[in-house]
């Protein structure tokens, strides 16, 4: 019996899997175990190994078609069977299978606006009885306009197909009522204490004091799909890769040391450059850090991640000029100090600026008296 | 220029208008010309047309409309009076089977401008056997009209094209709407076309879509709901369930997006389920919630007075029903 070769589910959230490129062709030899493709999915691009030794008899899709997790991609032979008994195998679209198996309950006008805007009726929170999307839940969700005609149904023929998903996403995200809170926060002793250790850095000493803020301010890590905080507290952290963005997790961040925390992260910096993420990589975050620092930029206003519904984005802490009292007196000079902003955006569906401003103004705290979290 | 009269007087209107204008347009039916009509619907006719165009019958249905399907065929217009619209039952073959047919069979070599007026619908404990609301029977029967008016402008317009019309049309007047009181345009050829809706109210969050009696409901309803609740809901009075406005009810269900559907009969088989089914066929992915029906609960209308009040839909379960849809209860 022919065996197939499935586009693999690679975490809980992949809806879809992209061909990046075969790389054998049909006819070829192929080991048990040998990387036979890769995919890309909206987290991690992924060499697809053969689950069978043989012959690729077949192979269903070209580079840039997607397909659900689950769906044919492609049939290895063993030796001695002939291609015709290969089963007949119909090219699967992409159509991601429903959460759990069961349906998701839309009308049909939420159904109908939501193809208009290319937006995954799944995505959407449903607000009628048994949680059915109604129209306008589609339309809150996609808020002020829609998408424009360049974003939503075709990619740019020579937009590269590693990017279609980051494409496709950002498209996305456009549509959502995002906000900002941004503060500055003086450093100094932060600064101070990385240049003593040297043990942590800046992302780390974010995750660990966002992971557990989180815990305290369960609307910051508000999952847009239920609408309830997320239950776990892990944290995605946005990693420059050569094929653009990839946000790796780091779990139980509120459990673990700053020191712990800063290994994991340079694991995960030094896979994601290398394309060395596995599946296992990329679990469901509460939330996320983009840290622009490393650049030397001083701000970033960050895209939020659905189905979160927070971010944070962090600059490089710098010398600027900061009103600090003079040590003794009680006088207000401007003085050097370290400095950084923070800016945190937020979905304004789920979060309002008060509980969003309450937790950047906690976070900052922690970035001025680091002996907090120590 | 517009003049507040009742129902009663809009149909009175109606019929001196069209038995002026043309003399083979007659009444018949029972107990009209001495007694003017059990609502005072007749009142005068006799006086100004004479017996002979205002006719008394006896007392059988059967025979007064074979007797107009005749007359039709040879070339008047009667106007035939059902008394109460329950007893058409007495009258099926005559109207089902000839009356319905004799165009179609006989290739239009001949036509049937048969009026036949109904009242019908529940008003205080007229018992089962004079309360039905059965315009759905007709509506299934092809070869008739059917029209249903719900205040004194639809009455009199209606009335007109039906006496007008060369097709044997049913005209349901709910009984307890003739005293009520409305306003009706002064012109002598006012009439309403058949197959066309009136959006008697605007809004955006759900339609009513209604005729009858069951439109004052629908416009009650609609009304607390804007004040109270600030619940904006479009009100489509049909006004012609055969033909059938299927491009307004199209619009609407594209304008709001929800549907009520309510009518007096019953709603098991009523003609609700048709408005439901066309628009589950041809307004599908317009749909944001369910089609609700509502109509008479599936029983014989109870003389007790409790009871029947509470078998039919009024105003407070067409206004719930709405809120409903818009609450996303259902």
């Amino acid at each position: 019996m022919p065996a197939e070769i499935t586009m693999p589910k690679l975490g809980l959230t992949m809806t879809t899997g992209t061909i990046v490129r075969w790389m054998k062709s049909p006819g070829e030899r192929i080991a048990l175990g040998e990387p036979l493709l890769e995919v890309s999915t909206e987290k991690i691009n992924y060499e697809v190994e053969s689950t069978a030794a043989g012959t690729l008899a077949k192979t269903i899709g070209n580079a840039g078609d997607e397909f659900a997790p689950g769906a044919v991609i492609g049939i290895v032979a063993a030796d001695g069977e002939t291609l015709s008994a290969a089963a007949p195998v119909q090219p699967v679209a992409a159509r991601p299978p429903a959460t759990n198996g069961a349906r998701t309950i839309a009308s049909p006008a939420a159904r109908r606006l939501a193809r208009e805007r290319s937006v995954d009726v799944r995505a959407v929170r449903g607000s009628g009885p048994r949680g059915r999307i109604t129209l306008d839940d589609v339309a809150a969700y996609t808020t002020v306009a829609p998408a424009s005609p360049g974003a939503s149904p075709g990619y740019p023929p020579e937009l590269p197909a590693a990017r279609r998903t980051i494409f496709r996403r950002m498209s996305e995200i456009a549509l959502l009522p995002l906000a900002q809170v941004e503060t500055v926060v003086n450093v100094d002793a932060l600064q101070a204490l990385i240049e003593r250790r040297g043990d942590f850095g800046w992302t780390a000493f974010a995750v660990v004091a966002a992971a557990r803020l989180l815990r305290e301010h369960p609307e910051i890590r508000t999952d847009a799909r239920s609408g309830a905080p997320h239950p776990r507290c892990d944290i995605g952290v946005a990693a420059d890769t050569p094929s653009g963005l990839l946000v790796p997790v780091v779990r139980d961040a509120e459990r673990r040391a700053l020191r712990e925390t800063h290994d994991e992260i340079v694991r995960l910096a030094r896979a994601a450059r290398d394309g060395n993420l596995g599946a296992a990589d990329f679990g469901e975050a509460a939330f996320t850090i983009s840290n622009v620092g490393p650049q030397g930029v001083q701000r970033v206003a960050p895209l939020v991640d659905p189905p979160q519904t927070a971010i944070l984005g962090m600059g490089a802490a710098t010398r600027r000029p900061s009103v600090v009292k003079q040590p003794g007196t009680n006088f207000d000079v401007v003085a050097p100090a370290w400095s950084l902003t923070l800016v945190l955006s937020f979905d304004h569906r789920f979060i309002d600026g008060a509980p969003a401003a309450r937790f950047l103004a906690a976070l900052a705290a922690r970035f001025a008296d680091p002996g907090m979290l120590l | 220029m517009a003049r507040t009269i009742s129902f009663t007087e809009a149909t009175l209107e109606a019929m001196r208008e069209e038995m002026r204008r043309d003399p083979t347009v007659f009444l018949m039916g029972e107990d009209i010309a001495k007694q003017g009509g059990i609502f005072g619907q007749f009142k005068g006719l006799p006086d100004e047309f004479g017996i002979e165009r205002v006719r008394d019958t006896p007392i059988s249905e059967a025979a007064l409309v074979g007797a107009g399907v005749g007359a039709a065929l040879a070339g008047m217009r009667p106007v035939v009076d059902m008394h109460f619209a329950d007893f058409i039952t007495c009258s099926m073959d005559e109207l089902v089977n000839q009356a319905a047919k004799l165009r179609y069979m006989f290739g239009e070599q001949c036509t049937v401008p048969l009026t036949l007026r109904a009242p019908d619908g529940i008003t205080k404990s007229a018992g089962a056997q004079h309360s039905q609301s059965l315009e759905n029977w007709f509506v299934h029967t092809p070869g008739l009209e059917v029209v249903i008016p719900a205040n004194a402008r639809d009455a009199k317009g209606l009335l007109k094209s039906a006496i007008r019309s060369n097709n044997p049309t049913l005209y349901f007047e709910h009984k307890a709407l003739f005293p009520r009181k409305g306003e009706v345009p002064d012109d002598d050829d006012f009439v309403i076309p058949f197959g066309k809706a009136e959006t008697m109210r605007e809004g955006g969050d759900a339609t009513i879509i209604t005729y009858g009696i069951t439109v004052g409901r629908a416009l009650e309803a609609a009304e607390t709901l804007e004040r109270d609740e600030r619940i904006a809901v479009r009100v489509v009075n049909l006004r012609s369930l055969w033909p059938l406005d299927y491009d307004a009810i199209a619009d609407a269900v594209a304008a709001t997006h929800r549907v009520v559907v309510a009518h007096e009969a019953v709603r098991v088989g009523g003609v609700g389920g048709e408005i439901a089914a066309f628009i589950a066929e041809h307004c599908f992915d317009d749909l944001d919630a369910p089609v609700i029906r509502l109509g008479a609960a599936h029983v014989p209308v109870p003389f007790a007075p409790v009871l029947q009040e509470a078998m039919y839909p009024k105003a407070p379960a067409i206004a719930a029903a709405c809120r409903d849809l818009v609450r996303k209860v259902r």
